[in-house]
């Protein structure tokens, strides 16, 4: 009896010192906050001349404008341009038109079964080489497990086609890693136009650090305008002719190949499901996704992406909105001519203090 | 009377367990801040289990140059102040409401969170069986018009974990110059070895008559030299390409 009573003493002062402990823990011990009466932290003060500073930076738009037909639109002028931020109508200076380098970061996913056919893409590149301006630079990044710059800056034809000459096959696929770490590493420079042009299906392994919500924020941060070439389609048609084979065979032979047909019907959904992102992606930075039927193609898509780099228009303005207050804001571009279809970026991140 | 309290004191370690365990998850969701960090320096922890926490909490921190100087001011470590920075810069802000956009209302991400919505896909990394509806186009008029199909196969897309906490890294393969080829030759590497390496690497020599002078003065051999020029031969810059016209 006596052992019980000396438990249940135990337990009631271990449970009032548990608690006492975790209130007092709850007042002010968390990491983040001191532990005494809220007084402001230092890093919170806020000094008055900087609550709002006002910065001249200009907001630089890639913008591709196209007919109804699809055909690029190249003779407009700064009066045929509408720039909206948040909704306001922004002023387009006499400059807002400007030439400008690009700087474009060409990726491939050695993962996927575009690293099976490199020739393919190799050709496709030189070509897309061969049809830049003579300030243009070009840079390569091959992912797989890992996302490694294969080619820093060159304008270099040959460094360019050495540099395709070591990119392997690999596994697994960090997309989303390579995209961030593209934008983030490689694009920093605030002077060029950017672009990226990936070479990829689209589907993340899981195996990095990033989300595309992440990566997208990065873009949109690095002002990238991205283009996609994908190879979902090519993949959608090897799946769909090996399931409608396995389904026009013998009932038993579909019963045997029960688990490849689940397993083909699952590989198409992804491809869906992983176009839809993509195109978000590529909407989002003014860029467009590609899906070629076949890596023969390859050609003929860097060719129209180049060509849609030189007649990009690279549109200049400087927000009403001075706060340098690193909130995204929203961006649309109009032209005078309402069936024109205008692609740029949805908008952008303000600086921040 | 024994028994009541027996009740109350287990009651009331339950409710101990429970309010640690709310101040827990509060606290791993609390995140570090600059006057965090200064309090762990004081309180005197290592350097190295200042940075393992910064780098296993989620960051909110205010690493504008004044307040970087108000840090070393504070005690803080350079390479704590890396830490930070380093932190900081692969910390993805999804707290603001760049979350909230509309763009992303309709994306499949979003939809994801809902698992109920049927046919939809995390392509980010799924797992288990699947009990999907397909919409199915028809393949080069094999099938023809839209079949609904119910399937029922377990499917398991392998998904390897991701290794804890950290960055992603962009792995670069260093260009060469004249400079990193003598350094090859001087540190004693083989001919071939300092030619393979010329062959697997981005390259940007110097071959000028001056520099390859230099380089022979430097013992670097006519075969390696021979590589670096194979490297950079042939070369035709962008420069001779038509001019870009972007308007």
């Amino acid at each position: 009896m006596r052992t019980l009573k000396g438990w249940t003493r135990i337990l009631l002062c271990c449970s009032l010192l548990l608690l006492s402990l975790s209130a007092a823990n709850a007042q002010g011990d968390k990491l983040g906050e001191p532990p005494t009466m809220p007084t402001p932290n230092k890093e919170q003060e806020i000094d008055p001349g900087d609550v709002i500073s006002v910065s001249t930076s200009e907001v630089l738009l890639p913008v591709t404008v196209r007919d109804r037909e699809g055909k690029l639109v190249t003779t407009l002028t700064r009066e045929n341009f509408r720039v909206f931020e948040d909704g306001k109508a922004q002023p387009l200076s006499d400059l807002a038109l400007r030439q400008v380098p690009v700087d474009v970061v060409l990726m491939i996913d050695a993962s996927s079964s575009a690293a099976a056919n490199l020739d393919d893409f190799r050709r496709a590149v030189e070509g897309f080489a061969a049809k830049l301006g003579p300030e243009d630079r070009i840079s390569l990044i091959k992912f797989d497990d890992s996302v490694e710059l294969i080619q820093d800056w060159t304008q270099s034809r040959v460094q360019l086609r050495r540099s395709l000459n070591r990119i392997v096959p690999g596994v697994f696929t960090r997309f989303n890693d390579a995209l961030l770490l593209a934008a983030r590493e490689q694009l920093k420079s605030a002077h060029n136009r950017h672009a990226i042009i990936v070479l990829t299906d689209g589907i993340d392994s899981g195996r990095g650090y990033t989300t595309i919500e992440a990566a997208l924020k990065s873009l949109l941060t690095a002002q990238a305008t991205v283009y996609v070439v994908s190879n979902t389609e090519i993949e959608r048609v090897k799946k769909r002719e090996e399931l409608d084979s396995i389904l026009s065979s013998t009932p038993s032979a579909v019963r045997f190949n029960e688990l490849r047909i689940g397993d083909l019907r699952e590989g198409l959904r992804v491809l869906d499901a992983s176009e839809t992102s993509l195109a978000q992606l590529t909407s989002a930075t003014g860029g467009r996704l590609y899906k070629p039927a076949s890596f023969d193609q390859l050609d003929s898509v860097y060719a129209e992406v180049a060509e849609e780099l030189r007649h990009q228009y690279a549109l200049y303005y400087t927000p009403l909105d001075k706060a340098r207050d690193g909130r995204f804001r929203r961006v649309k571009v109009e032209t005078t001519d309402p069936s024109n279809q205008v692609s740029a970026r949805i908008g952008y991140f303000a600086p921040s203090r | 009377m024994k028994n009541i309290f027996v009740k109350l004191s287990l009651t009331l370690m339950l409710l101990s367990c429970l309010s640690f365990s709310a101040l827990a998850q509060q606290r791993t969701e609390a995140p570090l801040t600059n006057a965090a960090v200064i309090k762990l320096v004081r309180a005197g922890f290592k350097e190295k289990t200042v940075i393992a926490i910064i780098r296993s909490r989620p960051t909110q921190f205010d690493l504008s140059p004044d307040r970087l100087i108000e840090l070393k001011h504070d005690g803080v470590s350079e390479n704590i102040i890396l830490a930070m920075l380093s932190n900081d810069n692969g910390d993805i802000a999804e707290s603001d409401d760049w979350g909230n956009d509309p763009f992303f209302k309709d994306s499949p991400r979003a939809k994801n969170g809902d698992k109920n919505n049927e046919g939809e896909t995390d392509i980010f990394g799924m797992s288990g069986g699947s009990n999907s509806r397909v919409k199915q186009r028809g393949a080069g008029g094999s099938s023809g018009g839209d079949t609904q199909s119910t399937g029922s196969a377990t499917v398991r897309i392998l998904r390897p974990p991701t290794e804890a906490g950290g960055t992603p890294k962009l792995e670069r393969t260093p260009t060469l110059t004249n400079d990193s080829i003598v350094e090859l030759v001087e540190a004693g590497f083989s001919e071939g070895t300092i030619v393979r390496r010329i062959e697997q690497s981005p390259a940007d020599f110097d071959l000028t008559p001056q520099k390859l002078v230099e380089l022979r003065r430097r013992h670097v051999s006519d075969r390696v030299i021979a590589a670096m020029t194979a490297a950079m031969s042939d070369d035709s810059s962008t420069g001779a390409k038509p001019q870009s016209s972007n308007p």
